[in-house]
Formats: C-alpha cells, sequence, structure tokens
C-alpha cells in the first residue's frame, strides 16, 4: 500500500465529519497544548514487603513545552530521556506528579476522569509497533471503528462502517479488507491501521511515539508521507516522537530535543538542526548519519564518551556535564534553564550566559 | 573487489597470497524447507572480504543479509536449511563442513557481532566468565591468564575500569556497554574476518557513533576485514568500502561506496537512496517534498517471480524481459568492473 500521493478518492470530500472541523493550516498558530513545570516521577519500589519505595525515576523532571496549532513539533532524545512519557503525560495517559497540561485552554491536570473522556476524542496516539498495538482477535474494521462506538459517533451499524471504510481509504488501506485480522497484513499496513484508528475521533491533536521505529526504510517513508498528507488535509497537530533526527527533520517545523527529562533545546527544525546551540544537541547532530559519502566522511562526528546517567539519581547542576566536551565551572553548581539564544530557539545551556 | 563465479578458480590459486581476499563467497545459496514449500531466501550471491576493508551488505527485512551470513558458519538449523556455493575462508571451503570443524572458526577466524546484546549474552553468568569461555574455546589458556586477556579486551573496546567490569552481569551495563562486551568476545579469538549483523540498530546514535568508531579503530589495528550488514545507508556511506545490495535473496547491485551512492543504478537501490530523508537538507520539512517510496512488498520466497523480483514493485519496468529474465549482475556501463547491477534499465547518463 503506497498511495502517498494527496488522496484521489478518499480526499477531502469524502471524508464526511473530518471536514466538519475548521482547518488549521497555519504552522505557527497559537498554543494549542502547553505543559508548565511537567514531573512526571515513577516509584522504585524495593523488592522486600513493607520496605516501600526506594527512590523515583525522574523520566520528566520539569518541562516547560508548547505545542502550536497546525504544526509539527518533533520531540527527539535517546533511550531513557524521556519522550515517549512525556508525549504519554501530554493526553494525561500517565498521571503527572506535578505541573499541569492545558489543552486547548482546558487545564486536563485538574480534570476528573469522567470530564476527561468527553475531551479524549479531541487527542489521539499512533504507537510504535504496529504488532503489540492492534488486538490480533479483532478485525480491523472492529479496531477502527472503536473510538466511533466510545465517542457515540456515526451510530448505526451501516453508518459506522461506512464510516470505517472512508478512514480506510483516507489512510491507503483496501476498505474492502475491514474484516481482516491484523496478521494478514504487512508492518506498514498495520501502521496505517493504527492512523486511521487515531483519526476515527477527529482529533485536534496526534501524538505520534517512534510511528516509523519498527518499520523497514521504504515503508517509514510512505508512514512520514502519509503523515504529512493527512496534517495538511485534516489541519491535524503533531507531537512526533523520535529517535530519528533525519525523520524528524522531514516532518517537523519545530524540534524539542529532551535529554534525562529535560528539554534542553527547543526551536524551529531547520535551525536546531543547521546550528545547534546546546553541546548534547550538537552531539545528536552530529551522530545521524547522512547517506552521501563525501559528506559523511567530511563531517565531523562529535562521540561523547560514558553513558546516560541514571534518572533515578540524575547529575547535580546541568544535567548533560558528566558527559558534556564543554564543561566549565557553573556546571556543576547551576541547574540551567532554557533561554533565548536565536530566533525563537531556546537552550538550556550555561554557554550562553549562567542561569539557574 | 568482487568477481564472478568464473573467477572461482583464481580465487582458490591466491591462497596463500596474503593479499587477496580473505573470505570468498560464490554463489551461495540458502533455502528453507517450510510447510508452504521451499523458501529460497538467498539465491546466489557472491563477495570478497579484503583483510582491513569493510563490505557492507544491505537490504530490509527479508532479504536475505543476515541469513546468508549465517550459513556461513554453519549458524542455520541443519534440518530444515540446504545450502549451497563455496565460502572460502583462508584457503578452506566452509561449506559442508561438519559442526566440529566450524567450531575452531568461528571466533578464531570469523567473529560476529549481533544485533540485540541482551538476547546474545547470557544473563546468568558474568561477562568476564562469558569472555573467558571465548578465549578458552579457541586453545589452552589457563583460566587466570584467559582472565587477564579479558581485561584486557574490555580495555581495548573502550571499557572503563575493565577489571571489576569483569564481574558485572550483562543487565549490570548499559546496551552500548553490552555491545563492547560482544565485540570483545568476537574478537577474543583474532578473527580475520569480523562479521557485524545489525551491530548498532538497537544502539542510541551518540552509543552507534561510539561503536562505529571503535570497529574502525580496531579495524585499522589488525587488519581485520568486516563485513557490515545493515538497512541503514547512513552508517554504510561512513565506513563502507564496498556495498553490495541485496533484495530478495539476489545481489542487485554492488559497487565501491562512492560509486553505488553517487550513480545508483539499479530502480532498488534508487529507491532505497530516495527513501532516506536527509538531515543536513537546509530545506524546512514544509519546503520539501515527499519521500520517494516503493508500492507493494518484497516478493514472497516460497513463490519468487520468474522474471526480475523487482518486477512487481518497479517503476521503471524498461524492458520487456523483466517479467520473465532473471537480469544477471554485469558491469555498469562506463563505470569500473567492480560497480554492477542486475537491472535490464540503464539510466539516462549512466
Amino acid at each position: 500500500m503506497s498511495d502517498d500521493a494527496p488522496a484521489g478518492r478518499g480526499g477531502r470530500g469524502g471524508l464526511g465529519a473530518l471536514t466538519e472541523q475548521p482547518a488549521q493550516a497555519s504552522p505557527a498558530g497559537d498554543v494549542l497544548v502547553e505543559a508548565s513545570n511537567l514531573e512526571v516521577h515513577f516509584p522504585i519500589r524495593s523488592g522486600t514487603p513493607l520496605r516501600g519505595t526506594t527512590g523515583h525515576v525522574r523520566a520528566v523532571d520539569g518541562v516547560d513545552l508548547q505545542v502550536r496549532r497546525g504544526e509539527t513539533l518533533g520531540l527527539v532524545g535517546e533511550s531513557g530521556c524521556g519522550k515517549s512519557t512525556l508525549g504519554n503525560a501530554l493526553l494525561r495517559l500517565v498521571e503527572p506528579t506535578a505541573g499541569s497540561v492545558v489543552f486547548d485552554g482546558v487545564d486536563l491536570t485538574s480534570m476528573k476522569r469522567s470530564q476527561l473522556r468527553a475531551l479524549r476524542r479531541r487527542m489521539a496516539m499512533i504507537f510504535q509497533d504496529p504488532f503489540a498495538s492492534l488486538d490480533p482477535r479483532r478485525t480491523v474494521g472492529d479496531t477502527i471503528g472503536e473510538p466511533l462506538a466510545i465517542h457515540g459517533l456515526h451510530r448505526g451499524r451501516d453508518r459506522r462502517r461506512g464510516r470505517v471504510g472512508e478512514l480506510m481509504e483516507v489512510v491507503g488501506l483496501n476498505p474492502d479488507h475491514h474484516n481482516r485480522y491484523p496478521h494478514e497484513f504487512s508492518g506498514g499496513q498495520r501502521q496505517r491501521v493504527g492512523i486511521a484508528r487515531a483519526l476515527a475521533g477527529e482529533p485536534d491533536f496526534v501524538v505520534c511515539d517512534e510511528p516509523i521505529a519498527s518499520l523497514d526504510v521504504s515503508v517509514q517513508a510512505q508512514v512520514v508521507n502519509l503523515l504529512r498528507r493527512l496534517q495538511s488535509e485534516f489541519g491535524l497537530t503533531y507531537l512526533f516522537v523520535s529517535h530519528d533526527l533525519a525523520a524528524v527533520r522531514q516532518i517537523a517545523d519545530r524540534v524539542a530535543v529532551m535529554y534525562l527529562g529535560r528539554v534542553v533545546e527547543v526551536g524551529p527544525a531547520t535551525s536546531v538542526v543547521a546550528s545547534p546551540q546546546h553541546p548534547y544537541t550538537e552531539a545528536l547532530v552530529s551522530a545521524i548519519p547522512v547517506p552521501v559519502p563525501a559528506r559523511e566522511r567530511e563531517r565531523e562526528r562529535i562521540v561523547l564518551h560514558g553513558d546516560i546517567p541514571s534518572p533515578a539519581n540524575p547529575p547535580s547542576g546541568c544535567r548533560f556535564r558528566t558527559r558534556c566536551p564543554k564543561v566549565f565551572e557553573p556546571c556543576p553548581d547551576h541547574d540551567p534553564v532554557l533561554q533565548l539564544v536565536g530566533d525563537q530557539q531556546e537552550a538550556a545551556c550555561h554557554l550562553h550566559g549562567v542561569t539557574g | 573487489m568482487s568477481h564472478g563465479a568464473s573467477d572461482r578458480s583464481s580465487v582458490a590459486g591466491q591462497l596463500e597470497q596474503p593479499a587477496g581476499p580473505v573470505l570468498a563467497v560464490r554463489d551461495l545459496r540458502v533455502a528453507f524447507r517450510t510447510p508452504l514449500g521451499l523458501a529460497q531466501v538467498v539465491n546466489g550471491i557472491s563477495y570478497d572480504v579484503e583483510p582491513g576493508k569493510t563490505l557492507a551488505i544491505v537490504g530490509e527485512s527479508g532479504s536475505g543479509k543476515s541469513v546468508g551470513t549465517l550459513a556461513l558458519l554453519g549458524l542455520l538449523p541443519s534440518g530444515v536449511a540446504n545450502v549451497d556455493g563455496s565460502a572460502v575462508f583462508a584457503g578452506r571451503e566452509l561449506i559442508g563442513l561438519s559442526e566440529d570443524q566450524l567450531r575452531p572458526i568461528r571466533g578464531a577466524g570469523i567473529g560476529m557481532v549481533f544485533q540485540d546484546p541482551m538476547t546474545s549474552l547470557n544473563p546468568v553468568l558474568t561477562v568476564g566468565r562469558q569472555i573467558v569461555e571465548a578465549i578458552r574455546a579457541q586453545g589452552t589458556a589457563s583460566k587466570g591468564a584467559a582472565r587477564a586477556r579479558a581485561g584486557e579486551l574490555l580495555a581495548e573496546v573502550g571499557i572503563p575500569d575493565p577489571a571489576s567490569r569483569l564481574d558485572a552481569y550483562p543487565h549490570q551495563l548499559s546496551g552500548g556497554m553490552r555491545q563492547r562486551v560482544m565485540i570483545a568476545i568476537a574478537l577474543a579469538g583474532g578473527p580475520k574476518v569480523l562479521i557485524a549483523d545489525e551491530a548498532t540498530t538497537a544502539l542510541d546514535v551518540t552509543v552507534q557513533a561510539q561503536i562505529l568508531e571503535l570497529i574502525q579503530r580496531l579495524q585499522e589495528e589488525h587488519g581485520t576485514g568486516v563485513v557490515w550488514i545493515t538497512h541503514d545507508l547512513g552508517v554504510v556511506a561512513g565506513i563502507a568500502d564496498h556495498v553490495l545490495v541485496m533484495y530478495a535473496g539476489r545481489c542487485v547491485e554492488e559497487g565501491n561506496v562512492d560509486e553505488l551512492f553517487d550513480r545508483p543504478v539499479h530502480p532498488y537501490t534508487r529507491g532505497l537512496l530516495g527513501a532516506m530523508p536527509l538531515v543536513d537538507d537546509p530545506r524546512p520539512a514544509r519546503d520539501r517534498d515527499p519521500l520517494a517510496t516503493m508500492p507493494g512488498l518484497p516478493p514472497d520466497p516460497v513463490a519468487l517471480p520468474p522474471g526480475c523480483a523487482f518486477y512487481p514493485r518497479c517503476p521503471v519496468r524498461a524492458d520487456t524481459r523483466c517479467a520473465d529474465e532473471v537480469p544477471p549482475l554485469v558491469s555498469v556501463a562506463g563505470s569500473g568492473d567492480a560497480h554492477r547491477a542486475a537491472t535490464f534499465y540503464a539510466p539516462e547518463g549512466a
């Protein structure tokens, strides 16, 4: 399946309710989702009964982040930096320990579960593993239709089936396959099922959590193209969580870089990648291989030494200081905060003036 | 660097010369017996591994890139896998050797590093014990001498405080450290060829950069020939000397790394390169064209198409022969002998 050109038959006209939403095409719109001083700490339980908690993994540890209406914000970082937890926390799929998440003017963190459910329709998630995120015993049509049932959309069997068909068509699946089971589909097609399910509730905001990480290169390209097309057709706002900066660069308007529970740099994707202002971003960008031998040999790779410290016990001051090639006096004592370092580009590093 | 099957005799004649390839694979074929029929996973691949050089074998899931190298060392289940062809390592034909004959070659002759260090290491043994085991499997080193050597190997692969790390269990190490341990085990026998099968795929990019640097350093110091199996063309661009692109068990294109990336000929190679987003493209995402995609899926190895295996997905289909004839791997016009492609299509200007 690969029709990643703008959908012909399944284009805007055939989308029913999806077109009822106002199209928000501007990539620099107002703020749709805002996290303020967000923390997600997971308790570490001791193995011994009655000994209780022995510490906390600070997966997300004081994050301020804004996602603007209609944009794609890429969230990059390495394993264990907290990027997926942050994505989950923005949808309140994990409970924040502290701080707030405001979605379209409404504070999610103070809401009751029952109130939250009504808002859920407007947010969706696309998961990494299209094998684990689909129920193997349900037809893909039932999986895609489930959000419709939950939110009471397109009531009635025939209308719902028609809607599922539309959704399948819009993501490039054959609607005649709605009675098939996940194992009958390839990895790329399963990911399209996951995308169709995410679109079913007509969301404004979609968290894409490593949506291409488990796919082959040529299939990755199909899914990235599809996500881009869906965004421009339906005015979606994306948080694109990925460890793959090259893929993020293909879809994101802005990029936030995480390290050990913190956002260390955020700004326009072009400037963050072309002129990174945090030493970690610099190392990360330099480590991304470029499939052009001459350029790849010329590029200076910054090889970081040591391992990422434990998020249960982050270093004092700047968390990157234990591996930073540019570490200097203030780093162990002062915890840097994000400061403006260029046109809409912010970095949390003492090289731009000591903070914190 | 690579030759057709016709050169097989000349390769055999060069065995005593250190300048020749250390591993020469010719027309390797692997098929699995399955309930649905014979799955032809590797359908005749040939390559040479030169000392101190890196050969990259590139392909997507199911292309046969891993199976082809596992077959060399007899690491496929013998009951269900049929292996044919030839693989001459240091003057010895590997295909058809018994388990006992292969054992000394694994490790001492050809070392392997796999993708996932967590599943390749034994979780209930210390890393020191596992390295010692690899060292003692090669000869008669005493336990004490082997342990000392294990410490040296850990230091060589860049593990800080190696003496105390010998007593660590795999779960106590990070992913990058575990992969360094795997490399230490692979190096324990002083192999002439190191096969790295998606060895950095499970690692973060900054850790990948560390491992790539390590492998390149070790390769320079020891003159090891490296076979780097990967799907990541970015990594290939940085480390490979010669590249072989696999599709449906066949080599569809091979060549010197610059030649292959600068002037790819096969529609599949061109498709793969076009599908890769470039991190250093200065344009904002919204100004970029969609990535190139290839429709469809690779063919079922139980029912390969009669002609070119890429034909059902090929955007070009330049020739009437495509559907019926398997295109031979031939030199690309206007290039050195080393750049060869298996396609009837000849792009403009190539």
